[in-house]
């Protein structure tokens, strides 16, 4: 029996989170537009999510070039205008397909570990 | 330190770890990590550290850098032989191919994807010709005292005056050398800082 080194759990996860986060941010934006700062912020906030809110900037300029989100800028009463970020037509069939593919994948490798809930 | 300097100090980083990054690409992360600490301030006027817990939060210059490095296709990063070719184009390629290279120079320029059209226009504007110019100046104006002889190819033909030098002052000539040493400096200037926008 081989000690778990914490560094593995560290990658594991890291692995894991790499192929659902962009499906997170655009859940996060499944009911409605929302500005950069509040998005990144509320994500931050999730546990286990985001480790640095930072990195979710260059994910969602690389949602916004595959046409999966799109940005318009309005008018703030408190301070400079804001960037808000929603879902393209394109982005929520995304997240509903994903959605759909999740559930079936999970239910499967719950049923492998032997995990009962 | 106060809150902009903090928020300098952090972008400056930002800036510093994406160096490698495509120039619109960069530009537009800084742009927005910039708003994000405007926004915190903003929304937290009345908490002094409100941009300093911004900063912890946003994390690691480099983490976010890998990341947006992590994003990039091939084909979205061309920064190519083209790009070298027209940096060198602008600043040798009036001495090498008259005219012709820099023209070449400013059209590998324009093409290109990397640089801002302001970037572009710098690259065009200053200097024309680029090291050419300065080097053309100083080869075909001879500026000093004019000297004038007279001479008659044969006793009986008129005499023929030639001269050379403009006759310009001291002070004309000192400023003639300043202005080819500052479009010489101005020309590479523009070079350097192209090559670093990249």
């Amino acid at each position: 029996m081989h000690c778990m080194v914490p560094g593995d759990a560290k990658d594991r996860l890291a692995q894991l989170r790499k192929g659902t986060l962009q499906y997170c941010v655009l859940a996060a934006l499944r009911e409605d537009e929302r500005y950069a700062f509040d998005l990144v912020r509320s994500l931050g906030e999730t546990p286990g999510i985001v480790v640095s809110e930072g990195t979710v900037y260059p994910l969602l300029s690389r949602l916004r070039r595959s046409g999966l989100v799109e940005t318009t800028w309005r008018e703030s009463t408190t301070g400079p205008p804001r960037r808000y970020y929603r879902l393209t037509p394109e982005g929520r069939a995304a997240l509903e397909s994903f959605t759909d593919e999740w559930r079936a994948f999970r239910a499967t490798v719950d049923d492998v570990l032997g995990v009962r809930d | 330190m106060s809150d902009d300097k903090l928020a300098k100090e952090y972008l400056r980083r930002i800036e510093r770890e994406m160096s490698r990054l495509p120039g619109p690409r960069r530009r537009e992360l800084r742009e927005e990590i910039a708003e994000h600490l405007a926004t915190a301030r903003a929304e937290n006027p009345r908490d002094p550290s409100a941009v300093r817990n911004a900063i912890e939060r946003l994390g690691d210059p480099a983490d976010i850098a890998a990341e947006a490095r992590a994003g990039l296709d091939y084909q979205d990063d061309p920064r190519d032989w083209r790009d070298t070719a027209a940096l060198a184009l602008l600043l040798v390629g009036g001495i090498v191919l008259p005219l012709v290279g820099w023209i070449v120079g400013v059209v590998l320029l324009w093409r290109s994807s990397v640089w801002s059209t302001r970037d572009k226009l710098l690259g065009t504007l200053v200097v024309p010709g680029g090291l050419a110019l300065p080097l053309y100046l100083e080869l075909t104006v001879t500026l000093g005292s004019r000297t004038c002889t007279s001479s008659q190819r044969s006793i009986d033909a008129p005499f023929v005056e030639s001269c050379t030098g403009t006759g310009a002052t001291a002070l004309q000539q000192i400023g003639f050398v300043g202005l080819v040493i500052v479009l010489t400096l101005a020309s590479a200037a523009t070079v350097v800082t192209l090559a670093r926008r990249r």
